[in-house]
Protein backbone atom coordinates (compact mmCIF):
# COMPACT_ATOMS: atom_id res chain seq x y z
CA UNK A 1 0.00 0.00 0.00
CA UNK A 2 1.29 3.44 -1.20
CA UNK A 3 0.95 6.05 1.61
CA UNK A 4 -2.22 8.69 1.65
CA UNK A 5 -2.01 12.22 1.38
CA UNK A 6 -3.46 14.26 4.44
CA UNK A 7 -5.60 16.84 4.20
CA UNK A 8 -3.18 19.70 5.15
CA UNK A 9 -0.62 18.93 3.09
CA UNK A 10 0.12 21.49 -0.28
CA UNK A 11 0.00 19.77 -3.41
CA UNK A 12 0.92 21.31 -7.20
CA UNK A 13 2.32 20.03 -10.51
CA UNK A 14 5.20 18.93 -10.83
CA UNK A 15 8.02 21.06 -12.04
CA UNK A 16 9.36 18.37 -14.86
CA UNK A 17 6.56 16.72 -16.84
CA UNK A 18 4.61 17.37 -19.92
CA UNK A 19 0.93 17.86 -20.63
CA UNK A 20 -0.88 18.08 -23.54
CA UNK A 21 -4.99 18.57 -24.12
CA UNK A 22 -6.49 15.95 -26.47
CA UNK A 23 -10.56 17.13 -26.62
CA UNK A 24 -10.06 18.87 -23.30
CA UNK A 25 -8.78 15.78 -20.77
CA UNK A 26 -5.25 16.10 -20.00
CA UNK A 27 -2.65 13.64 -21.11
CA UNK A 28 0.76 14.16 -18.65
CA UNK A 29 4.02 12.62 -19.16
CA UNK A 30 6.45 12.36 -16.87
CA UNK A 31 10.25 13.18 -17.81
CA UNK A 32 11.76 11.19 -15.29
CA UNK A 33 9.78 7.94 -15.31
CA UNK A 34 8.80 8.19 -19.47
CA UNK A 35 5.02 6.79 -18.27
CA UNK A 36 1.88 8.75 -19.69
CA UNK A 37 -1.17 8.79 -17.82
CA UNK A 38 -4.34 10.09 -18.89
CA UNK A 39 -6.95 12.19 -17.18
CA UNK A 40 -10.54 11.69 -17.38
CA UNK A 41 -12.94 14.90 -17.38
CA UNK A 42 -12.60 15.58 -13.49
CA UNK A 43 -9.26 14.72 -13.34
CA UNK A 44 -8.95 17.26 -16.30
CA UNK A 45 -10.63 19.67 -13.55
CA UNK A 46 -8.25 18.96 -10.57
CA UNK A 47 -4.95 19.08 -12.76
CA UNK A 48 -6.32 22.67 -14.14
CA UNK A 49 -6.48 23.97 -10.10
CA UNK A 50 -3.47 22.21 -9.23
CA UNK A 51 -2.03 24.93 -11.50
CA UNK A 52 -1.42 27.17 -8.49
CA UNK A 53 -0.27 25.36 -4.88
CA UNK A 54 -3.16 24.45 -2.69
CA UNK A 55 -4.12 22.21 -0.10
CA UNK A 56 -5.58 19.06 -0.45
CA UNK A 57 -8.48 20.39 1.76
CA UNK A 58 -9.08 22.92 -0.36
CA UNK A 59 -9.15 21.05 -3.58
CA UNK A 60 -11.73 18.57 -2.00
CA UNK A 61 -13.52 21.65 -1.00
CA UNK A 62 -13.71 23.03 -4.51
CA UNK A 63 -15.00 19.27 -6.37
CA UNK A 64 -17.16 18.87 -4.00
CA UNK A 65 -18.69 22.33 -4.58
CA UNK A 66 -18.48 21.99 -8.39
CA UNK A 67 -19.60 18.18 -8.49
CA UNK A 68 -22.72 16.30 -6.75
CA UNK A 69 -22.18 13.72 -4.87
CA UNK A 70 -20.97 12.29 -1.43
CA UNK A 71 -17.98 14.70 0.23
CA UNK A 72 -16.57 11.63 1.72
CA UNK A 73 -16.22 9.91 -1.32
CA UNK A 74 -15.30 12.77 -3.29
CA UNK A 75 -12.47 13.42 -0.73
CA UNK A 76 -11.46 9.65 -1.15
CA UNK A 77 -11.12 10.09 -4.93
CA UNK A 78 -9.51 13.08 -4.94
CA UNK A 79 -6.97 11.88 -2.45
CA UNK A 80 -6.25 8.20 -4.78
CA UNK A 81 -6.20 10.79 -7.83
CA UNK A 82 -3.63 12.53 -6.08
CA UNK A 83 -1.58 9.73 -4.60
CA UNK A 84 -1.28 8.45 -8.47
CA UNK A 85 -0.06 11.35 -9.81
CA UNK A 86 2.47 11.41 -6.85
CA UNK A 87 3.48 8.23 -7.46
CA UNK A 88 4.27 9.05 -11.05
CA UNK A 89 5.82 12.16 -10.21
CA UNK A 90 4.03 14.42 -11.73
CA UNK A 91 2.73 16.22 -8.64
CA UNK A 92 4.89 17.94 -5.99
CA UNK A 93 3.36 17.47 -2.10
CA UNK A 94 4.71 19.20 0.54
CA UNK B 1 9.44 33.82 -61.67
CA UNK B 2 11.96 32.82 -64.41
CA UNK B 3 15.67 34.48 -64.91
CA UNK B 4 14.26 34.97 -68.32
CA UNK B 5 12.23 37.76 -66.68
CA UNK B 6 15.06 40.12 -65.62
CA UNK B 7 14.60 39.46 -62.07
CA UNK B 8 17.71 38.99 -60.04
CA UNK B 9 17.87 35.40 -58.38
CA UNK B 10 20.26 33.32 -56.72
CA UNK B 11 20.42 30.57 -58.91
CA UNK B 12 19.29 29.62 -62.90
CA UNK B 13 16.23 28.69 -61.82
CA UNK B 14 15.43 31.28 -59.60
CA UNK B 15 13.79 30.79 -56.31
CA UNK B 16 13.06 27.59 -54.78
CA UNK B 17 9.91 26.28 -52.82
CA UNK B 18 10.50 23.93 -49.61
CA UNK B 19 7.79 23.97 -46.69
CA UNK B 20 5.95 27.53 -47.49
CA UNK B 21 8.98 29.17 -47.33
CA UNK B 22 11.00 31.31 -50.36
CA UNK B 23 14.58 29.52 -50.62
CA UNK B 24 17.66 31.17 -52.02
CA UNK B 25 20.04 28.65 -52.79
CA UNK B 26 24.11 28.43 -54.27
CA UNK B 27 23.78 24.52 -53.95
CA UNK B 28 21.84 23.46 -56.98
CA UNK B 29 18.51 21.64 -55.42
CA UNK B 30 17.20 19.78 -58.48
CA UNK B 31 14.18 18.44 -55.86
CA UNK B 32 12.66 21.44 -55.19
CA UNK B 33 9.64 23.18 -56.96
CA UNK B 34 10.11 26.74 -58.51
CA UNK B 35 9.11 29.43 -56.13
CA UNK B 36 5.91 30.91 -57.44
CA UNK B 37 4.22 32.75 -54.27
CA UNK B 38 4.91 36.67 -53.80
CA UNK B 39 7.60 38.58 -54.35
CA UNK B 40 8.66 38.59 -50.94
CA UNK B 41 12.42 38.57 -49.51
CA UNK B 42 13.85 34.54 -49.57
CA UNK B 43 12.81 32.91 -46.35
CA UNK B 44 15.83 31.16 -46.28
CA UNK B 45 19.40 31.81 -47.77
CA UNK B 46 21.41 28.34 -48.34
CA UNK B 47 25.10 29.19 -49.03
CA UNK B 48 28.32 27.46 -50.08
CA UNK B 49 30.79 28.69 -47.67
CA UNK B 50 33.38 28.06 -44.67
CA UNK B 51 31.47 26.31 -41.55
CA UNK B 52 33.39 26.71 -38.60
CA UNK B 53 35.08 23.16 -36.80
CA UNK B 54 33.92 24.25 -33.51
CA UNK B 55 30.65 26.12 -32.92
CA UNK B 56 30.43 28.54 -29.69
CA UNK B 57 29.63 26.56 -26.52
CA UNK B 58 28.30 23.74 -28.71
CA UNK B 59 26.91 20.53 -26.83
CA UNK B 60 27.80 17.33 -28.66
CA UNK B 61 24.94 15.54 -29.30
CA UNK B 62 26.72 12.89 -31.14
CA UNK B 63 30.32 12.95 -32.89
CA UNK B 64 28.85 14.54 -35.89
CA UNK B 65 26.39 16.47 -34.67
CA UNK B 66 27.08 20.36 -32.35
CA UNK B 67 24.38 22.26 -30.91
CA UNK B 68 24.05 25.60 -29.15
CA UNK B 69 21.75 27.09 -26.82
CA UNK B 70 21.23 29.55 -29.77
CA UNK B 71 19.57 27.05 -31.65
CA UNK B 72 22.62 26.64 -34.04
CA UNK B 73 23.51 23.66 -35.15
CA UNK B 74 26.74 22.19 -37.05
CA UNK B 75 26.35 18.79 -38.81
CA UNK B 76 29.76 16.96 -40.22
CA UNK B 77 29.09 13.29 -42.41
CA UNK B 78 33.09 12.90 -43.44
CA UNK B 79 34.04 12.69 -47.28
CA UNK B 80 30.14 14.45 -47.97
CA UNK B 81 30.08 18.01 -46.73
CA UNK B 82 29.83 20.51 -43.66
CA UNK B 83 26.16 22.35 -42.48
CA UNK B 84 25.72 24.96 -40.44
CA UNK B 85 22.15 25.83 -39.23
CA UNK B 86 23.37 29.83 -38.70
CA UNK B 87 19.58 30.88 -38.26
CA UNK B 88 16.36 30.39 -38.75
CA UNK B 89 17.20 31.90 -42.10
CA UNK B 90 20.10 30.65 -43.22
CA UNK B 91 22.22 27.21 -43.75
CA UNK B 92 25.94 27.59 -44.54
CA UNK B 93 27.34 24.07 -46.31
CA UNK B 94 31.06 23.52 -47.00
CA UNK B 95 30.89 20.27 -49.64
CA UNK B 96 33.79 17.72 -49.55
CA UNK B 97 32.54 16.32 -52.46
CA UNK B 98 31.46 17.94 -55.78
CA UNK B 99 28.47 20.42 -55.03
CA UNK B 100 25.80 19.09 -56.81
CA UNK B 101 26.33 15.32 -55.75
CA UNK B 102 22.78 13.73 -54.34
CA UNK B 103 24.56 12.96 -50.93
CA UNK B 104 25.12 16.47 -49.83
CA UNK B 105 20.93 16.78 -50.07
CA UNK B 106 20.46 13.81 -48.53
CA UNK B 107 21.68 15.35 -45.44
CA UNK B 108 20.74 18.93 -45.94
CA UNK B 109 16.84 17.40 -46.26
CA UNK B 110 17.72 15.03 -43.32
CA UNK B 111 18.98 16.19 -40.10
CA UNK B 112 19.86 19.66 -40.94
CA UNK B 113 15.88 20.18 -42.27
CA UNK B 114 14.80 18.60 -39.49
CA UNK B 115 16.53 21.26 -37.02
CA UNK B 116 15.72 23.99 -39.03
CA UNK B 117 12.11 23.00 -38.52
CA UNK B 118 12.56 23.12 -35.09
CA UNK B 119 14.34 26.16 -35.00
CA UNK B 120 11.19 27.92 -36.60
CA UNK B 121 9.04 26.51 -34.16
CA UNK B 122 7.13 23.76 -36.22
CA UNK B 123 6.82 20.03 -35.70
CA UNK B 124 8.70 17.94 -37.53
CA UNK B 125 7.58 14.38 -37.02
CA UNK B 126 9.29 11.66 -38.98
CA UNK B 127 6.80 10.24 -41.41
CA UNK B 128 6.09 10.64 -44.84
CA UNK B 129 2.46 12.68 -45.93
CA UNK B 130 0.56 11.60 -49.18
CA UNK B 131 -2.38 13.95 -50.46
CA UNK B 132 -5.84 11.97 -50.41
CA UNK B 133 -8.87 13.41 -51.22
CA UNK B 134 -7.02 16.73 -50.02
CA UNK B 135 -6.66 15.52 -47.09
CA UNK B 136 -2.92 15.02 -45.74
CA UNK B 137 -2.35 11.24 -44.93
CA UNK B 138 1.17 11.09 -42.59
CA UNK B 139 2.85 7.31 -42.65
CA UNK B 140 5.24 7.79 -39.59
CA UNK B 141 7.65 5.25 -38.50
CA UNK B 142 11.40 4.18 -38.15
CA UNK B 143 13.91 4.30 -40.95
CA UNK B 144 13.38 0.98 -42.58
CA UNK B 145 9.96 0.76 -41.08
CA UNK B 146 8.77 1.00 -45.03
CA UNK B 147 7.29 4.57 -44.77
CA UNK B 148 8.74 5.83 -48.10
CA UNK B 149 7.66 2.60 -49.68
CA UNK B 150 3.89 2.94 -48.81
CA UNK B 151 3.76 6.25 -49.99
CA UNK B 152 5.59 5.75 -53.06
CA UNK B 153 3.09 3.04 -53.80
CA UNK B 154 0.16 5.04 -52.77
CA UNK B 155 1.72 7.93 -55.23
CA UNK B 156 1.56 5.09 -57.79
CA UNK B 157 -2.44 5.21 -56.83
CA UNK B 158 -2.87 8.52 -57.98
CA UNK B 159 -2.19 10.33 -55.04
CA UNK B 160 0.20 13.15 -54.72
CA UNK B 161 3.27 12.98 -52.77
CA UNK B 162 3.49 16.14 -50.09
CA UNK B 163 6.67 14.91 -47.44
CA UNK B 164 8.82 12.64 -47.61
CA UNK B 165 10.57 11.29 -44.43
CA UNK B 166 10.10 14.64 -42.39
CA UNK B 167 6.31 15.65 -42.23
CA UNK B 168 6.36 19.17 -41.40
CA UNK B 169 3.13 20.00 -39.53
CA UNK B 170 1.67 23.38 -38.32
CA UNK B 171 -0.07 22.97 -35.31
CA UNK B 172 -1.00 26.66 -34.80
CA UNK B 173 -3.05 26.79 -38.42
CA UNK B 174 -6.22 28.26 -38.28
CA UNK B 175 -8.91 25.72 -38.45
CA UNK B 176 -6.45 22.69 -37.24
CA UNK B 177 -3.04 20.86 -38.17
CA UNK B 178 -1.56 21.46 -41.50
CA UNK B 179 1.13 19.74 -43.19
CA UNK B 180 3.34 22.03 -45.43
CA UNK B 181 4.61 20.60 -48.62
CA UNK B 182 8.23 19.80 -49.13
CA UNK B 183 9.38 18.76 -52.69
CA UNK B 184 8.22 15.92 -55.07
CA UNK B 185 10.60 13.04 -54.19
CA UNK B 186 10.61 9.55 -52.11
CA UNK B 187 13.56 7.80 -50.94
CA UNK B 188 13.28 3.92 -52.12
CA UNK B 189 15.16 1.07 -51.05
CA UNK B 190 15.82 -1.43 -53.72
CA UNK B 191 13.98 -4.30 -52.03
CA UNK B 192 10.92 -1.82 -51.68
CA UNK B 193 11.26 -0.95 -56.03
CA UNK B 194 11.56 -4.89 -56.42
CA UNK B 195 7.92 -5.19 -54.26
CA UNK B 196 6.48 -2.62 -56.43
CA UNK B 197 8.06 -3.97 -59.84
CA UNK B 198 10.04 -1.43 -60.10
CA UNK B 199 13.98 -1.54 -60.90
CA UNK B 200 16.66 1.08 -60.15
CA UNK B 201 17.54 1.96 -63.60
CA UNK B 202 17.45 5.83 -64.22
CA UNK B 203 17.07 6.76 -60.88
CA UNK B 204 19.44 8.50 -58.99
CA UNK B 205 21.78 6.56 -56.09
CA UNK B 206 22.50 8.42 -52.96
CA UNK B 207 25.27 7.87 -50.48
CA UNK B 208 27.31 6.01 -52.63
CA UNK B 209 27.70 2.36 -52.33
CA UNK B 210 24.20 2.25 -50.13
CA UNK B 211 21.83 0.27 -51.66
CA UNK B 212 19.51 3.30 -51.53
CA UNK B 213 17.52 5.02 -54.19
CA UNK B 214 15.90 8.14 -55.08
CA UNK B 215 13.00 8.19 -57.25
CA UNK B 216 12.21 11.68 -58.71
CA UNK B 217 8.53 11.13 -59.75
CA UNK B 218 7.40 12.65 -63.26
CA UNK B 219 4.11 13.90 -61.90
CA UNK B 220 6.47 16.32 -60.10
CA UNK B 221 4.86 19.56 -62.08
CA UNK B 222 1.37 18.90 -60.12
CA UNK B 223 2.72 19.64 -56.75
CA UNK B 224 1.14 22.06 -55.11
CA UNK B 225 2.23 24.05 -52.19
CA UNK B 226 -0.12 25.02 -50.55
CA UNK B 227 -0.89 23.51 -46.68
CA UNK B 228 -2.59 20.78 -46.05
CA UNK B 229 -5.36 19.60 -43.20
CA UNK B 230 -3.71 16.53 -41.42
CA UNK B 231 -6.44 14.11 -41.48
CA UNK B 232 -4.86 10.91 -40.08
CA UNK B 233 -1.19 9.41 -39.39
CA UNK B 234 -0.51 5.97 -39.09
CA UNK B 235 2.11 4.63 -36.92
CA UNK B 236 4.13 1.99 -39.05
CA UNK B 237 5.19 -1.32 -37.73
CA UNK B 238 6.76 -4.45 -39.88
CA UNK B 239 6.18 -7.48 -38.60
CA UNK B 240 7.68 -10.44 -39.57
CA UNK B 241 5.77 -12.41 -42.13
CA UNK B 242 6.02 -15.85 -39.90
CA UNK B 243 4.56 -14.44 -37.10
CA UNK B 244 2.12 -12.24 -38.61
CA UNK B 245 -1.58 -13.44 -40.96
CA UNK B 246 -3.30 -10.40 -42.08
CA UNK B 247 -2.23 -6.77 -42.28
CA UNK B 248 -3.97 -4.74 -39.66
CA UNK B 249 -4.78 -1.08 -39.16
CA UNK B 250 -6.20 -0.30 -35.50
CA UNK B 251 -7.28 3.11 -34.36
CA UNK B 252 -5.29 4.55 -31.48
CA UNK B 253 -6.72 5.74 -28.01
CA UNK B 254 -6.03 9.75 -27.21
CA UNK B 255 -3.49 8.14 -24.74
CA UNK B 256 -1.54 5.94 -27.28
CA UNK B 257 -1.84 7.85 -29.82
CA UNK B 258 0.22 10.67 -27.83
CA UNK B 259 2.93 8.29 -26.56
CA UNK B 260 3.02 6.60 -30.56
CA UNK B 261 3.73 10.03 -32.10
CA UNK B 262 6.09 11.49 -29.11
CA UNK B 263 7.97 8.75 -30.61
CA UNK B 264 8.66 10.25 -33.66
CA UNK B 265 9.34 13.46 -33.07
CA UNK B 266 12.40 14.36 -35.57
CA UNK B 267 15.99 15.21 -33.69
CA UNK B 268 14.15 14.94 -30.99
CA UNK B 269 17.20 15.41 -28.65
CA UNK B 270 18.00 18.33 -29.93
CA UNK B 271 14.56 19.98 -29.46
CA UNK B 272 14.85 19.11 -25.80
CA UNK B 273 18.23 20.55 -25.51
CA UNK B 274 16.74 23.90 -27.49
CA UNK B 275 13.88 23.49 -24.65
CA UNK B 276 10.87 22.50 -27.16
CA UNK B 277 9.94 19.62 -25.19
CA UNK B 278 7.17 21.47 -23.57
CA UNK B 279 5.41 23.04 -26.49
CA UNK B 280 6.34 19.65 -28.88
CA UNK B 281 4.01 17.46 -26.24
CA UNK B 282 1.28 20.34 -26.63
CA UNK B 283 1.32 20.64 -30.17
CA UNK B 284 1.00 16.95 -30.25
CA UNK B 285 -2.38 16.59 -28.30
CA UNK B 286 -3.56 19.14 -31.07
CA UNK B 287 -2.26 16.61 -33.79
CA UNK B 288 -4.14 13.85 -32.25
CA UNK B 289 -7.42 16.59 -31.59
CA UNK B 290 -7.87 16.70 -34.92
CA UNK B 291 -6.51 13.58 -36.88
CA UNK B 292 -6.65 9.94 -36.22
CA UNK B 293 -4.09 8.05 -35.46
CA UNK B 294 -3.81 4.37 -36.16
CA UNK B 295 -1.02 1.34 -35.09
CA UNK B 296 -0.42 -0.21 -39.02
CA UNK B 297 1.23 -3.29 -38.63
CA UNK B 298 2.19 -4.20 -42.18
CA UNK B 299 3.95 -7.92 -43.10
CA UNK B 300 7.57 -7.43 -44.14
CA UNK B 301 7.35 -8.82 -47.78
CA UNK B 302 5.04 -5.94 -48.17
CA UNK B 303 2.63 -8.84 -49.29
CA UNK B 304 -1.10 -7.93 -49.44
CA UNK B 305 -0.28 -4.58 -50.32
CA UNK B 306 -3.23 -3.49 -52.53
CA UNK B 307 -5.48 -4.08 -49.37
CA UNK B 308 -2.94 -2.09 -47.19
CA UNK B 309 -3.18 1.05 -49.65
CA UNK B 310 -7.02 0.50 -50.03
CA UNK B 311 -7.56 0.71 -46.21
CA UNK B 312 -5.31 4.08 -45.90
CA UNK B 313 -7.71 4.99 -48.72
CA UNK B 314 -10.95 4.44 -46.74
CA UNK B 315 -9.88 5.84 -43.24
CA UNK B 316 -8.60 9.24 -45.18
CA UNK B 317 -11.81 10.04 -46.98
CA UNK B 318 -14.51 8.74 -44.06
Amino acid sequence: MRSTLSLTDTVSRAQKHLATEVDGNFILMSIEGGTYCGLDEIASDIWRRLARPLTVEALCQAMAANYRGDREQITADVLELLASLRDQRLIDVG
Amino acid sequence: MSGESGRVTAGPGGDLFLCGWRVRSDLVLPELAPWNGDEQEPDLTIRIGAVPARLDGALDVSPLLQVTSQRQARLSIDGVASYWLRSSHEIVVDPQMAADSPDIRTFLFGTVLGLLVHRRGLMPLHASCIRIGGKGVAISGMSGAGKSTLAAALTRRGHALVSDDICVIDTGAVGGPVVWPAFPRVKLWQDSLEAMGMGSDGLEANRFGQRKYYLRFAGAADFQTAPVPLKAVHLLRAQNVALSGQADIQKLSPMAAVAGLNDQIYRKRTAAIWGREGELFKAIGQIVSAADVYRLTRRSDFSQLDSLLRSIEDDAVS
